[in-house]
This record gives structure tokens, sequence and C-alpha cells, in this order.
């Protein structure tokens, strides 16, 4: 499944990013963050028509030689991107969107709690509990 | 091919390349930049009299091995050699001509023209610096109209003419050189030439015919053979030119000198090899000649016409310029050097000779695999392993096996297919070259199909590729750059100004497609439409992708593609193009790597991509410092990081930064930043560093862990400790400013309060607020409920304003809250103010913060030197060796950007010290309250003199000083406590600095000498008054007296037993010098606390009616509350004393006591004038006093009315019913009543003087007995009655005693009532009235009989007349009676405001039985 998933707020930056090789925490970095020029690209292009509904998933941002970028982006403007392996290729495009699907509906369901302000960090546990299904288990 | 040029657009396939070369070293490379940049400005020619517009790009370094590449795409050759040099001798320019030379003949195999630039020289080609020799005339002309003609060269006769010329030349050189050999070689080389010359032109004359003369296309030899025979033809200009010279430099010299010169050796050292050359030369030309079927000449025109051009005059290839900033026809020349190779260009491109000859052309890694063998048959090895996956590429083109077979099936007819698709495809470049698309696209089309058949996959990309640049020039024309575009530049964006071109190309292109006036353009056929570019594009890098040696030429199809749609405005198509770019596997060096890396992040920066672009652009640095690179470029690193931070949302500006507020990835860019502080690290700029570095710790002040902010800390301070961070803006190589980073953060300041000065110190105005007020309501309405002029300034109120002001040249503070947010303890120092406006002296102060702690509170103490307006703008500090400039506007905690007070004009100082031990000025109240300040104990009664002393401590005069109490107890009292002379103060001032002035403040021991135990005594003194009050009134009189006195004792609540304590504060105020001028003054405060000690109290008062009218007596119980024996002395005044316990018990003052008392007092120490006390103890003493004389009461009307009376008894009283209903009833009556008793009091107090001493303690005061609440009846008995009773009994004057008479006898009662006032005395009513004694409501009608009028009026009283009275009484029972004599006022009135005198002491009267013993007859009548 995936190795990588970060929620990014409005303003571009990260409210939660968690990946699987911990060790190589860095570059998931540095591959999420380059990804949100697409998205933004991606967001701006379909923004010119108001009428038009957006489908909130982008689809593939981009590929690298061993990773696979997704994104999706809610009507706020909070993205959420999957960073899966390349050589993962049973995963189709159906699966990937119903991890953001899930992933939107936990992320839905945190901001439904009163306690948290939109723009934090996101520490809720039991959001954490739905993107650890949704990482490799091994 | 090696070498990537990542500048490559489309439009590039359409520019001929000119290498621009410095050449020797005498020009600076700066000065062969600009001449480069006018060069390169000339961008575009347009042909004369056709619509064609030739494109020209520059370079300054041209590899060969891209040239090499020429012929598989034509705008990689380089067509035209442009070398710059500058010299100043003819030695130098030897030597220029030279590396020319070499220049020439390293590119000689695609060049088609070259020139040499020379600045230093004369235009002429004289070395400047030398004596110019005389020049012949003629030859500057010719070689000016050789010049100016050469753009003429289309005519043939001009190129006659100038073949004239040569030869002409040539002939002198035969009549003048003795070597003939050479003479008729070069002769005869002329010659040819010549010939070559008229066939170019007759060539470039008859354009249409030209298939006819067609030749065979030279397959390796001509361009082989050409540097040859172009050095040699060069040689020989060379030889010629400079013989030519020598002629003329030395006309009629003879042959001898001029062999001995050195040009002529030099030439004889350059005639042997034109010689060995020449025939070669001509065998060449010989050769080749037959060569070409129908021209005599070689098959390519452009080596004639080079030969030609040559031959004619080598000088017209140098373009002498005396100065690089005198060469104003240098870009006119270029354009016409670059018409000449746009000639060749068009004589090549028309050239269809080859057509016939089967030749293949290839590119240059094709041409290893064909040397020798059978050219056509192998497939070109396809590329092993293709790591990189074009995934945008779904349908790549399969080679088949089959395929392969087929190709070798059919070889034959696939070389030639291949031969001729290329030929198309170079046709097409050419045309693209020459300023035709249209044409190049047709050429295309024709090579792609033949291509697609021959499967030539390389050429068929690069035809694909050829297309799209013709659809791309053709779709979006370039305009001529115009000189204002240069302000592109400018614009911070980069890329910008592409978008920007590409905009306004776009927006032109549908212009014109609107007016339909280029519409044919479009409509070319086979023209690609914008997303049919991309498409042949992709096909293009497809094919490209399957061999190995092309990824050079792919990436750059890939950039060309990527410039194209960013110009299209597709990015994230571009995008996908750039990601291919990544993934193109190149063997190239290290240094290659960085200037692919930075390219693809301009170009994602293009693209707005910009945390790709940043991501590339650190990718980049880090290869520039990779381990694997043998000399790492940490300075280059740094410049690429610094360029890469904007991606990462950093700013080096930490203005532009929000405090608090997420920006960015705090991870990445803290990586980022450490990477960048360890680049400057490896760089060893220390300032840099520090920069970096605090720029680090304040910037992710929030994101670091407590290690990395120690870690970072101790570096840091090792590099301060020999290098003191400062704060100014550091500026980079590049050109970039790094802006100063203070530390705002260390330590964090959340507050800034200016302080008021010290309470002693603030300046206070003198004059009301009369002013400010005014200027607060311009308005001239007192009060409007429209705020016009301030509609918020109400409501908030300006912060950064103080209300208050500081004083020049006095030591002024400001508070700061600060934090110290850091996991160890910081050390700050150099904690002062920024302040502009008034000029101020920061006091510096330093600190040191535990960590992780705060709130602490710093005082930042400075000095204004000036009067005026003071702004704080913010505070200074040094931390961690780094000194920061914190400006409050950047401080995010502080709304306010600053804070402004008003600094006044100094004042003087002043300090007060006063003999009252510890009783100082303090500085401000809380002060006073804080200490316990000593309390100057006084007795009651006692004096204290305080002394005084006023210091000036400041530089200024005090020319004004003012004295005021302030306290919280009743003034009229603290009046009485203190008193001091002012005027002894006043004349000491002013003070001059550091002189004193003295004063004194006595202090008196105010008290009322009241007993706490008297309480009861009180009550039943007043109420047991010696004077009897009327039975009537009794009881209301008991209640007010009840009510009065407890009254008066609520008065006395302050009085404590032990001591009262009274607070005073002495309030100086004080000014001088210049801060009086602007009407300021200083306030300076000494607290006195002052206890005052009952000494000698009072336990009971009253006062008894003598026997005399004229004399009373104050009794009064004196105690002693010390613990030693104190004194009494009462003046010049008798005293008699005793013990009232022992006379009285408890009660110790009773009516009937005193009575009883008075007449013989039980003496136990009779000692008029002094009395002992001793501790503890209380004594009664009797002091006989006169009553008061109260003349002037009697202007009060009331008074005036009253009548006298006529009574038997000498007592006069008022009849307090009827007073007090007066009292209630009238004000003035309620003032007189006050007056009296204050006269009473006056009289009390100036007359009895009461002083006690206390020998052991060595204190002695004086009691006021005016301080007692005597009551009104009390009082009554002390002042003097206005009228003057004389009674007299049977003839015997009444003199308080009581007089015996037996039962039935006859008493003769005379009463004279005499007026003593001023005033007379109005109508009364006398009456006499008896009583018993002791029940004075029981009737005793029965046991006396008053013969006369008991009651009669008396007439008014004039002053000092008398009225008599006579009447008897006869009495028929023993006891003791009263007569009541009473005279009251006859008023129309009614009744109870009439005013009554009663007579005082009562008339007693004893009567005794005649037969019963007398037990005491003082007067000695014995019935």
């Amino acid at each position: 499944m995936a190795v990588c998933v970060a929620v990014i707020s409005k303003e571009n930056f990260p409210l939660f990013i968690k990946t699987i090789p911990t060790e190589n925490e860095l570059k998931f970095f540095y591959t999420v963050h380059t990804s949100l020029d697409v998205v933004e690209e991606k967001i701006s292009n379909v923004g010119k028509n108001v009428n038009d509904m957006r489908e909130l998933y982008l689809g593939l941002l981009y590929p690298t030689e061993d990773y696979k970028v997704y994104g999706y982006v809610t009507n706020t403007k909070v993205k959420f991107v999957i960073v899966v392996e390349s050589s993962n290729t049973n995963l189709r495009d159906n699966e990937i969107r119903g991890m953001f699907r899930r992933l939107h509906n936990a992320y839905v369901d945190m901001m439904c709690n009163p306690f948290y302000t939109p723009g934090e960090n996101i520490s809720s546990k039991p959001f954490e509990r739905i993107v650890d299904s949704m990482l490799v288990q091994d | 091919m090696s070498f990537p040029d990542y500048s490559q657009k489309a439009e590039d396939h359409q520019s001929i390349l000119i290498l621009v070369k410095l050449v020797g070293a005498e020009l600076k490379p700066k000065s062969f930049g600009r001449v480069y940049d006018r060069i390169s400005r000339v961008e575009c020619v347009h042909v004369p009299n056709q619509q064609r517009t030739v494109w020209m790009r520059y370079k300054s370094q041209y590899p060969i091995e891209n040239n090499e590449w020429g012929d598989f795409q034509a705008h990689r050759k380089v067509l035209g050699l442009l070398c710059i040099g500058k010299a100043r001798t003819t030695e130098e320019m030897e030597d220029i001509y030279q590396t020319y030379e070499d220049e020439k003949t390293a590119y000689s195999s695609t060049m088609y023209d070259s020139r040499l630039v020379v600045f230093g020289m004369n235009t002429d080609g004289s070395p400047s610096m030398q004596q110019s020799d005389p020049s012949d005339p003629t030859l500057l002309t010719s070689v000016g109209g050789e010049g100016s003609d050469k753009q003429g060269s289309t005519s043939t006769n001009t190129v006659a003419a100038e073949t004239k010329d040569a030869n002409s030349e040539s002939d002198k050189e035969n009549a003048h050189t003795p070597d003939g050999d050479l003479e008729i070689k070069s002769g005869e080389l002329e010659t040819k030439n010549g010939d070559l010359v008229t066939k170019a032109g007759e060539l470039e004359i008859k354009d249409g015919d030209l298939k006819t003369k067609n030749g065979d296309i030279q397959i390796k030899d001509p361009l082989r053979y050409e540097p040859e025979e172009t050095t040699a033809i060069s040689k020989i200009d060379s030889v010629s030119e400079k013989l030519v010279k020598s002629d003329i430099n030395s006309s009629e010299k003879t042959e001898e000198k001029k062999s001995g010169t050195v040009p002529g050796g030099q030439l004889a050292v350059k005639k042997g090899q034109p010689n060995s050359d020449s025939p070669l030369q001509q065998k060449k030309q010989g050769h080749l000649s037959p060569s070409g079927q129908s021209t005599p000449a070689s098959g390519s025109p452009s080596g004639s016409r080079r030969s030609s051009s040559r031959g004619k005059d080598p000088k017209s290839h140098i373009w002498f310029y005396a100065d690089i900033d005198k060469c104003p026809d240098l870009e006119e020349k270029v354009k016409e050097f670059v018409m000449t190779l746009f000639w060749v260009l068009e004589g090549k491109r028309l050239d269809r000779s080859f057509e016939k000859k089967m030749q293949l052309i290839s590119a240059p890694f094709e041409k290893k695999d064909m040397v020798g063998v059978d050219v056509e048959n192998k497939p070109i090895p396809q590329r092993a392993e293709s790591k990189k996956k074009l995934f945008f590429l779904e349908r790549a083109v399969s080679t088949d096996k089959s395929d392969l077979v087929a190709h070798m099936v059919d070889t034959q007819k696939v070389y030639r297919k291949r031969c001729q698709g290329r030929l198309r495809k170079h046709l097409g470049d050419l045309c693209l070259l020459a300023g035709v698309p249209g044409e190049a696209i047709l050429h295309y089309s024709t090579a792609l199909d033949i291509l697609k058949s021959a499967n030539d996959w390389l050429w068929l990309a690069a035809a694909y590729e050829g297309l799209c640049s013709a659809s791309v020039i053709i779709m979006y024309p370039r305009e001529e750059r115009q000189s204002f575009q240069r302000n592109y530049s400018w614009s911070t964006k980069r890329g910008s100004s592409m978008m920007q071109e590409a905009k306004q190309r776009s927006s032109a292109q549908q212009n014109r497609n609107q007016n339909g006036l280029d519409l044919a353009r479009v409509r070319i056929k086979n023209c690609l439409m914008g997303d049919d570019i991309i498409e042949k594009y992709k096909e293009a890098i497809m094919h490209y992708s399957k061999f190995k040696n092309v990824g050079i030429v792919e990436m750059e199809a890939s950039i060309k593609a990527c410039r194209v749609l960013i110009m299209q405005g597709k990015n994230l198509q571009a995008s996908e193009f750039l990601q291919n770019v990544v993934y193109i596997n190149l063997q190239m060096s290290e240094e290659e790597k960085v200037l692919r890396y930075s390219t693809l992040a301009t170009l994602y920066e293009q693209i707005n991509f910009h945390r790709k672009a940043a991501f590339f652009k650190r990718v980049a640095a880090m290869q520039s410092v990779a381990p694997t690179v043998p000399n790492p470029s940490w300075e280059r690193c740094h410049q690429l990081l610094m360029q890469s931070l904007k991606g990462y949302s950093i700013t080096l500006d930490y203005r532009e930064r929000v405090q608090g507020e997420a920006v960015g990835w705090p991870i990445v860019q803290s990586r980022v930043l450490h990477e960048v502080v360890y680049c400057a690290r490896k760089l060893g700029n220390v300032p840099l560093i520090i920069r970096h570095m605090t720029h680090l710790l304040h910037m992710m002040h929030h994101y670091l862990t407590p290690q990395e902010k120690r870690e970072l800390s101790n570096l840091l301070e090792t590099y301060t400790c020999h290098h003191e961070g400062l704060n100014q803006p550091i500026a980079l190589d590049s050109g970039q400013i790094l802006p100063a980073a203070p530390l705002l953060n260390l330590p964090q300041v959340r507050v800034m309060k200016l302080m008021n000065l010290p309470l002693h110190l603030r300046p206070v105005a003198i004059k009301s607020t009369l002013t400010p007020d005014r200027e607060q309501s311009p308005s001239p309405f007192i009060y409007s409920p429209l705020q016009f002029s301030a509609p918020m300034g109400r409501v908030r109120k300006d912060r950064s304003k103080m209300d208050f002001q500081w004083v020049m040249d006095d030591v002024c503070e400001v508070a700061l809250q600060v934090f110290n947010p850091m996991p160890y303890e910081l050390k700050v120092s150099n904690v002062a103010l920024l302040t502009d406006g008034v000029d101020f002296v920061s006091h510096p102060s330093s600190m040191s913060l535990q960590a992780n702690s705060g709130p602490y509170v710093v005082k930042v103490l400075g000095t204004p030197k000036g009067a005026g307006q003071l702004n704080i703008t913010g505070y200074t500090t040094t931390v961690l060796g780094v000194r920061n400039n914190c400006k409050l506007r950047d401080i995010p905690r502080i709304r306010e950007a600053q804070y402004t007070v008003e600094v006044i004009p100094p004042l003087p100082q002043l300090q007060v010290t006063t003999s009252v031990p510890r009783s100082r000025s303090y500085s401000n109240l809380d002060e006073i309250l804080k200490k316990e300040s000593a309390i100057l104990t006084v007795f009651a009664g006692e004096s204290f003199e305080c002394q005084v002393m006023l210091t000036n401590t400041g530089s200024y005069p005090i020319e004004v000083v003012e004295l005021a109490l302030d306290s919280k107890g009743k003034d009229k009292e603290m009046d009485e406590v203190f008193v001091w002379n002012m005027e002894s103060l006043q004349s000491q001032l002013p003070i001059a600095p550091g002189s004193h002035a003295c004063f004194t403040i006595f202090i008196h021991g105010v008290s009322n000498f009241i007993s706490k135990e008297s309480t009861v005594i009180d009550d039943k003194s007043a109420q047991l008054s010696p004077a009897r009050r009327p039975r009537s009134t009794g009881l209301s009189d008991l209640s007010t007296v009840a009510l009065k006195s407890s009254q008066s004792w609520n008065d006395l609540v302050l009085v404590d037993h032990s001591a009262k304590i009274i607070q005073a504060t002495f309030k100086f105020k004080y000014s001088g010098g210049p801060g009086l001028e602007r009407g300021f003054c200083r306030h300076c405060v000494v607290p006195m606390n002052i206890a005052i000690q009952p000494a000698v109290v009072m336990k009971a008062w009253d006062v008894v009616a003598r026997d005399t009218c004229d004399t009373c007596k104050l009794v009064l119980d004196v105690q002693n509350t010390t613990d030693h024996w104190a004194e009494l002395t009462t003046g010049d005044l008798a005293m008699s004393s005793d013990d009232p316990a022992l006379t009285s018990g408890k009660t110790p003052v009773t009516p009937g006591d005193l009575l009883m008392t008075f007449g013989d007092p039980p003496v136990t120490s009779v000692t008029p004038g002094a009395v002992t006390l001793a501790e503890k103890k209380t004594k009664r003493i009797w002091i006989p006093i006169r009553r008061c004389k109260i003349q002037e009461l009697y202007d009060i009307p009331l008074e005036n009315d009253n009548e006298d009376v006529e009574s038997s008894e000498p007592v006069h009283r008022r009849h307090r019913d009827s007073l007090s209903h007066h009292l209630h009833d009238n004000a003035e009556g309620s003032e007189v009543a006050e007056k009296i008793q204050e006269e009473c009091l006056k009289y009390l107090s100036e007359f009895v003087d009461i002083r006690w001493s206390i020998p052991h303690l060595q204190k002695s005061g004086k009691i006021a007995v005016d301080k007692l609440p005597w009551s009104d009846a009390q009082l009554e008995l002390v002042r003097e009655t206005p009228i003057h009773w004389d009674i007299s009994l049977n003839k015997r004057g009444y003199s308080g005693e009581a007089h015996q008479f037996n039962t039935g006898e006859l008493v003769q009662l005379d009463v004279s009532l005499t007026c003593r006032s001023d005033f007379p005395i109005p109508e009364c009513t006398l009456s006499v009235q008896c009583h018993r004694k002791y029940n004075p409501d029981l009737s005793c009608d029965r046991h006396v009989t008053i013969t006369g009028q008991s009651c009669k009026n008396t007439p008014e009283l004039g002053s000092g007349s008398t009225f008599r009275h006579t009447c008897h009484l006869t009495f028929y029972h023993t006891g003791q009676y009263v007569l009541d004599i009473t005279c009251t006022e006859l008023t129309s009135n009614v009744q109870e405001n009439a005013c009554t005198w009663t007579c005082s002491p009562e008339v007693s009267i004893d009567i005794t039985d005649s037969e019963s013993v007398l037990l005491f007859d003082s007067s000695g009548h014995v019935k």
C-alpha cells in the first residue's frame, strides 16, 4: 500500500505527514513538497471555470523512479498526498481513490472535533490509526 | 556530442551560428564582453528586396565536437567566425592574426566566412602607438572601396573590378618582388580565384536554373581538403599583404634593404611554405576541377567564394578600430558579414547538384560504424539499456525483428531512401536557416515520408524535430528585439520575460489571423498546430531515445519542447518533458551535471514549479560539492543554495516573515538552512557563517530541538569569539544582499515600558493645565456629542505616546520584560536603546538569563541629552557574540512601532534632610509606606524644633521653593502641630548647586489631654453640672448633653491612651534653570511620623462657681500616665490639689463633693504653683480663675433685645432650652453661640497656663485646657455674665455660703441688678422662687411665704445702671432651702424664645428651729 501519507494545509504547510521507512523521511518530505507544484498547477487550471465541479481526486501527480505520487484536494484546498511504490503494480486507480476517500472521511471526522483549531498539526489518534491502516504493513 | 547546450530553443533551428571569439591576451574579458554584447544585439538581418529575415545566434565558446553534428542538424554548424582582439604593435597584431588563423582552421569544416576585429589600431591597420606612416592614399581608398563594395558582391561587375584590383596588386608584386616563382604562383592563383568568383557570381545571378550546373556531392574530400586550402590561401594572403605593406612602407628602397628588415625576414621564412604549398594547391584544384562535371571550380560554391574574397584583399577580413568605444559601424559591419554568410547559405540551399549523387549524410557516431565497410546495411545500434521510461509515449514504435529482416533484404533500396530522406531533411534545415520555414516544412514532410519507409529512426526524429521547429517559427513568429526589451532582465521574476514574450507573440499571432494578413503563412501545408507540435516532439524524443549516442540531442529536444510549452502556457505538459530530461542518462562531467540541474531548475521556475525548481537548485548545489568532484566549488554551492531558498519559502529578510505563522515546511526549511550554514562554513567566510546561523536560529527557532539549539549556539559562539557578528547587510559576490538577521527571539522581549521618573525627580507642570485642555477641544462648544477632531481618539488611547515627561540630563529608565526561550543560560550584554529624535546616551547593561525562564524585568538606562521629542524605536543586544538591532516594529508582541516621550529642559535636584532621625526624603510614596519610618515621639503639650536642610544636588540653581503640608489628618490639627516660617527660607533663595538652605519646623504635641477612662465621668460631669437647670427642661437637657458628649467623644476616637500617631508629609515644590522657564517644577516629599504620647491627662474636669461672681474655679483630675514623676506648675495662678480617691471614692467628682470641699478643701498638699504627680497617679487640682469678660458678644442684636429683669439672686443663667431652640432656629444664633464658646476657650488657653515637666526625661510641656471638651454649661460659668447680681439677706451680702435663719424669721432679700456690659439689657421679668435643696421639684409653698413681689418687671437697663428689688421671706419649717432668682427677657415673641439669666451661685438658706442649737454660724448671728 502507501509508503507515505501527507495532509497539507491550504497555505501549503504540512499538517500531518507519516512515512513508513522512517529513516528516509526527509526524502519523502522533499517528494511531497515538490509534488505541491503539480497540485497547485492542477488546481489553478481548473479554477478558471467557477461552475465546474472540480474532481477532488487529482490522479497521478508525477512518477519517480521508485514511487508514484497521487494527489487529492478538498474543496477547502486541503491537500492529501499519497506516495506508493512503483513496484506495487496491483494498485489500481480505483483503490487509490478509495484510499483518498477514507483519508478524507477521517480528516472530516477529525475536523469535527471542537478542540481542533484548523491549521494546527493533526495529532488525532483515530486519524493516525486510519493512516496507519493505509500504510504498508510488513 | 558531449556538450549539451541548455539554452536551446526551437527557434535556434532558424539561426545561423556565429562564433565570436576572443583572441590574443591584450583585450580584457570585460571589454570583450562589451563587444560581444554589442554584436549579439544584432539578432536578425532583413534580406534586401526579399521578405526574409536571417536570424543569428552567437556563441563565445563552441566545442568542435558539437560542430561535427552540423550535418545532422545544420543549426549546430558554426557558419561564421568573428575573432576579436586588441593590438597596439605590429608584433601583437601578428600574434592575433596567428590565433585567428588557428581558430579558422579549427572550424574550417563548416565555416563559411570569418572576420577579425582588431582594436587599438588605426583604421588603416597601422599600429596607433607608433608614428603612423604616411600611407598610400590609393591603397586606402581601394581598401575602403572594397569594404563598401563587399556587400555588393552580387554584381558581377564589382567582382570583376575586384579581380582586376587583385590582379593589379599582384602585378605590382610582380614588379617589385624578385621571387618570380611565388609571383607567378600567386598570380595564377589570383586569376583562378578571379575565375571562380565570376562563376560564383553567375551562380548567384542564375538562381533559377542552377540545377543545370549542380555538381557532385563531395562525400568527404571538399570538407577535408578545404582547411588546408584555406590555410594555404590565407598564408599566401598574409604574405602578399605583407609584401604590399613593405612595398608601401619603403616604396623606393632597394631589395637588400628590404630583405634586411624584419618583415623581409618573415617573408623569407614564409616564402618556403607557399612555395611548397602552392603546387599542391594547384594540384588539388586541378584535381578538384575535373571532378565537378559542369563547373571547372570545385563543387562547393562556398569554397570558390571564400577563395575569391580572400584573394581579392585579405585586409577586408580585418576590421580595425582605434578603440572599443569608437566603433560606431560595428553593428553595420556585422550585418554585412551576416549577409555574406547568408548568400553562401542561400547558394548551398539552392544547389541541387547533390540530388543525383547518392550520398549518405550521417551523424558523427554513425560515421564510425560506416568507415570502410559496406556502409548501408548495418542497422544502427540501438541503445542497449534504455532505463528510462517514456511514460508519455504509449505507443512506442516497436522495432521488430521482422522489420530488421525486411531491412536487410532490401538494403540497397533502403540505402537509397535514406540518402534521399536525409538529404531532404538537410535541405529543410538549410531552408530554415535561410529564412524560408515554409519551404523547410515541405522538405521535412518529404523527408519524413521517405525516412519512415527507410526505418531510419534517428533521422526521422531529427526530421520531426525540424518540422516542429519550423512550425513553431511559423506559428509563433519572433519579434525583432527592441531596445526596451532589455528591461525584462530587470524584472524580478525569472522567466517572466519569456512568458511575456510568449503572450505577446501569441497575441500578435491572433491579430494576424484576424486580419487575415498572414494567413498564408499559417496555411502552409503540413504546418503543425499547437498541440501537434508537442505530439511530434514526443515522437521525435521517443525515436531519439532509441539511440544511446544522441542523449544530448534528445535532451535538447526535450528542453526545446518544454520551452515551446512554456510559451503555450501548458505548464503541466512542460513538466512532463522536464521529468523526461531528468531520466536521460548521460555520461557527463560533474560540472555539466550542475549545469543541467540548474537549467532544470530555471525551467521549472518558468513553469511556476517553484518547489521543484528549488529542489533542483539544491541538487545542483549538492552536485557542485559532491565528494566525487575533485575541486568542490563551495562558492557555487552556496550561490545555488541561496537561490533555492525562495522555493522553500524561506525569506532572508526577517521582516517579511510574520512570526508565529507557519510558512512552508519547517523540517525541509531547517534542513536547507543547515546546509547553507554548512556550506558557508566550508567557504570560511566568517561574517557569512554568522549571518546564516543567526538567520537559522531566528527563523527556525520554533522547530529546532533543544539539542540543535545548543549545538548551533555553541558553534556560533566559537565563530563570534574571534569575529563579532555585526548587523550590517552583507553583499554576496553574486550581487545578492543578505539583510541583517537580528536575534529577535533571544531573548524574547514581550513588553517594553517606559518608566516615569522617580517621584522626587518627576517634573510637574507648575501652571494648571488650562492650555492643554484647550488643545484637546478646539471646537468652540464646551461639549458636543460629535467628535470631529479625533473620532477614535477617545476610544483607543495612543499607547505609544507617554503621558509623562523625561528630563534632560537625568537618567531615565525603560523596563523590558524578557524571556529566555533557550535551553541554556543566555548571556545578554550591551542591552541599550535605539532612539531617534533627541540625542540619547544609552547606558548598556548586561544580564544572564536562566534556561527556559522568564519573565525577567530588565531596566535599560539612558540619559537624554537634549530637549524635545524622543522616539524609542527598539533596542540593541549582543547575544552569542552577535550584535543585534531589534526594531520594535519587527517584534510581533509589541504593537507599537515606537514609543514617544517628551523630554523637557533640565531641572535642579533637591535633597532634604531633617534633624528628625531617619526621616529623609524618599523617592516615592510606596517606599515611605514600605519603610518603617522612624516615629518622633512627642509628649502631649511638648514642643519640638525640627531643623530642615535643603541641599541642591543638581547642577542648576533652585530658584523657587514652595512648601506644603500633606496629611491624612484634619488640616486644622496639622496646622497646630506643624508650624514653620517660610520667609526665612525664601530669603535664602536661590540655592546654588551644591549649597544648602536651612529652616526650622516647630512641632507641637497637640492633644486634648483626656484620659481614656474619663468617658463616664465626662458624662456625669456634664449631667451634674453645678449650675441648676430648670426643672421643666431637665430630661431633654440630659439627652442633649449625653448626645453632645458622645459626639465629642467620636471626635476623639483617635486618642489612644498610649500615643496618637500623625502621619504627615512635607511637599517641597522647587524649580529652577531652563526647566522653570518651560513651566515645570519638581516635588520633593519628606514624610514625618509624629507620635503624640500623652504625659499628663485629665480624668475629669469641671468649672465651679466661686462665692464671688467674678471668679470661678477649674477642677481637674490630673493623671500622670508616664512611668516617671511629673511636676505640674500653673504659672502665676494659685493651685491646690488633693487626691480625688481619698475624698469621693470611685466617682471622683460630684457636685456635692465639690461644693462641700469648696469652702474648706481637704487639702493634702497645698503647694500653690506646683504639684508633684507620682507615676500613674491621679490628683485633683483646683485652679481659681477670673471669669472671662466677653464684651464683644453683645454686639449681637439678639442679646441687645434683652430687658433687664430684677431678681433677688445674683445668678445669671441663660435658659438652655431657649438657647438650644435658638440654635436650631437661627443660624445666626448658632454662630453667636460658637463664637462665644471660641472666646471662652481662647480665654482659657491664654489665661490658664498649666505646665508639666518630667525631670527624668527632661521633657516639659503645656496642658492646653481649652482642648478639653467643655460643656456649654461649664463654659458659661467661665464666662462673666452681663448682669452683676448683688444679693443680700437681711442686709448681709451673700457670698456663697448658706445663711442660717430661724423658722418664722423674716428674711429680707435685696436683689440688685447691674448692667456690666456696654450694651443695655432689655426689659425682663425678675422672679424669685424658693425650693428645698436636693429636691427642686417639691413645692414649698407651704413652707415659705414671700412677702412682696416675687415677680417684677424690670425696665431696660443701660450700661452701668442698676435696678433694685426687695422682698421678704418667712420660712415655717426647718430645712435647707434654695432661692432661685432668674431674670427672663420679656419679648413680644413666644415665651420660649426669651433669654434667661440665673443668679449664680444659688442662694442657699438653712432654716433651723428657733430652739435648736446652731451647728454652725459663720456669720455670728444666733437666733
